[in-house]
């Protein structure tokens, strides 16, 4: 299957070549969030909120096929 | 030798006086709080002779420290009825540590109906008529003085809406282009500076050469600031590029972004009034994101925007604001939510407290939702001082019981910061047991922070009161709050207090700061009559679900009591 990824602010940094409008990747069908982190070598703890298709997203979600993931670090400002 | 400048208005008599040991580890929020803990009766009328106006700079701010220049202002609100205190950014702040001024109090009041400035300098204190700026507009009222005193004056001022004694009156202050755009903006501080007769304080730092805080290990104290401050720059990188209107995406897909006086948690224009968006509109008219509203900031959140001409209409356009007055008005032009920004600098009123006040106000029908002209209008009536605007100017509370308008989000009188805390649900922790009302400076539990769920009512009450613990340490350094109100950044401000003192101060003596202040402030509340009813959000947060996913605040009462216990 197919996902598009982003990754917000800093994150950025663990997939270094990626557009700023994120990066369609191909994984193996039924593999959750946490998995898609161990993947691509993200570290959990440094993820602070996950976004699937405009809607908060626990770490165990099992993505879909054209899933649309955004990766966020702990927000900050305000 | 650092001083506290006193200015009686009864009498029209300034006092300089030593600072007190007890106040010797307060700054900024702390100093203030502690000052009027100590000076103004609970029970007093805000806008009476009684309360006072106290102005402090941080502790380490004129230090090396990173983005250490934060102004905080203080009183007894005329809003919430308690103890505020609300800071900024700007050039006040280090100009008075320059002259050695730990803290400013404004206390009585004129008995005359004149309007005066006061004026500091490393030599002396003035009291002066403030002549025909009286009735003018922040950004006309700076102009002149800068045209008296020059261009590198710092200013706090108050606008109309201070003038009138508004409950959502600001005092502004100046930035390092000499801008009105930062402000201490809320909980009504600017009524309580009109009500000293207090129309300007013109801060001239030239040839001033002092420190405020007296540093053991200079050498030390440097290395650290310098590490950190790298850290900062590449570590916030996000806000530096788009500011914290970054925001708006997150909190939207969180679904806690205001919209329609709190009718729902998403916009569906959130992506015209973003990050990305605010950055394109910047630069594409000769503005910029990247700016620092104060100097020795690092984390360059601020931007300045330029209207259609390519001509500069504001600075410093916020989260807070573009959600306010924006999605909470069902409006997702830039353009307007700039020009209705422009006016509350110039009038002097806060951005959020218009935006929830009008919010509510469109609720009533005075105008419809996403009619950007109609709110042009209507902050125009507040700044003209119409019945209507006077109205809207004492706030969304005031506004709501005028117009027969329950649904009016406020705690303790205050509105609420543009974050919906049936989403966040620390968040709203914090804004219903802050004893500063429902402001989100003083512990916003954002998505992703302190690891707990934003929509879910575990683990809010011990991360919002760790967090209003932080928060509270840096208003009293005079950092600002991007730094980080977490335990990485208490480790490091212990690392500078103990080069500071020469001795070691632990991440835990830190914290213990933060708790004193807190302590502090619940006591004069309670003194004041605020009580554990004061401390509930609006009932409708309870039981009107939210959409689009039917949240609702679900944080027991009797675990929102408990988050001061054992302070």
């Amino acid at each position: 299957m197919e996902i598009r990824l982003r990754l917000h602010w800093g994150l950025g940094r663990y997939l270094p070549d990626s557009p700023a409008k994120g990066i369609k990747l191909i994984l193996p069908e039924k593999i959750s969030i946490d998995e898609l982190f161990e993947e691509h070598g993200i570290p959990a703890v440094e993820v602070g909120m996950v976004a699937v298709n405009g809607c908060l997203a626990g770490r165990d979600r099992m993505l879909n096929d054209q899933d649309d993931v955004h990766l966020y670090p702990p927000l900050e400002g305000g | 030798m650092a001083k506290i400048i006193r200015v009686d208005l009864t009498q029209k008599a300034i006092y300089s006086e030593s600072v007190p040991d007890r106040y010797f580890m307060l700054g900024g929020r702390g100093l203030t709080s502690q000052i009027i803990f100590d000076e103004v009766d609970p029970n007093c009328d805000a806008l009476g002779e009684n309360n006072k106006l106290v102005i402090a700079p941080g502790l380490l701010t004129g230090t090396p420290a990173p983005s250490s220049s934060r102004l905080s202002i203080g009183a007894k609100s005329p809003l919430t009825g308690g103890i505020k205190e609300s800071n900024a950014g700007g050039t006040v702040a280090r100009k008075l540590a320059k002259l050695g001024i730990k803290a400013i109090i404004l206390e009585g009041k004129p008995e005359d109906q004149f309007w005066y400035i006061l004026k500091m300098t490393h030599s002396d204190v003035v009291i002066l008529p403030a002549g025909d700026i009286v009735g003018l507009g922040n950004y006309e009222t700076v102009a002149r003085l800068q045209a008296v005193y020059g261009s590198k004056v710092g200013i706090m001022s108050i606008g109309p809406g201070g003038e009138r004694k508004m409950g959502s009156a600001t005092v502004a202050i100046t930035d390092p282009e000499g801008r009105p755009c930062r402000h201490c903006g809320r909980g009504g501080l600017g009524a309580v500076m009109g009500s000293k007769g207090i129309k300007a304080v013109v801060i001239d730092d030239r040839g001033a050469d002092d420190q405020l805080f007296s540093i053991a290990d200079q050498d030390g104290f440097n290395e650290v600031s310098r590490t950190w401050a790298k850290a900062l720059v590449q570590a916030k990188a996000g806000l530096t590029r788009f500011g914290t209107a970054s925001l708006v995406n997150p909190v939207n897909i969180a679904g806690g972004l205001p919209t329609r006086n709190y009718r729902a948690g998403n916009f569906e224009g959130a992506d015209k009034i973003n990050g990305a968006a605010l950055t394109e509109m910047a630069e594409s008219r000769g503005g910029r994101t990247g700016h620092a509203c104060s100097p020795g900031c690092v984390i360059r959140c601020s931007n300045i925007y330029h209207d259609k001409e390519g001509k500069y209409l504001t600075a410093g356009l916020e989260f807070e604001t573009i959600v306010l007055m924006g999605s909470n008005l069902g409006i997702d032009s830039l353009d307007v939510i700039a020009a209705l920004d422009r006016r509350c600098d110039d009038y002097g009123l806060d951005t959020m407290e218009m935006g929830n006040a009008i919010g509510v106000a469109m609720e009533a029908g005075i105008a419809a939702f996403g009619d950007g002209e109609a709110a042009l209008n209507l902050l125009d009536e507040a700044g003209k001082g119409t019945v209507l605007g006077r109205v809207l100017a004492q706030g969304a509370t005031v506004t709501g019981r005028v117009f027969g308008v329950h649904h009016v989000a406020a705690v303790k009188g205050q509105g609420l910061a543009g974050y919906d805390p049936r989403a966040l649900k620390g968040t709203g922790v914090t804004y219903a047991t802050s004893p500063m009302g429902a402001d989100h400076t003083s512990g916003n539990l954002l998505p992703g922070r302190a690891g707990v769920d934003c929509n879910s009512p575990k683990g809010q009450i011990k991360a919002s009161r760790d967090l209003q613990i932080m928060s509270t340490v840096i208003d009293n350094m005079g950092l600002c709050l991007f730094v980080g109100p977490l335990p990485p950044e208490m480790e490091i401000i212990s690392q500078l207090l103990t080069k500071a003192l020469g001795k070691l101060f632990n991440a835990e003596e830190v914290l213990e700061i933060g708790k004193g202040i807190l302590r502090t402030e619940l006591a004069f509340n309670r003194a004041a009559g605020l009580n554990k009813t004061d401390d509930r959000l609006p009932e409708f947060f309870r039981v009107e679900k939210l959409s689009p996913k039917g949240l609702v605040f679900d944080v027991s009462n009797k675990n929102i009591d408990q988050v001061h216990s054992g302070l």
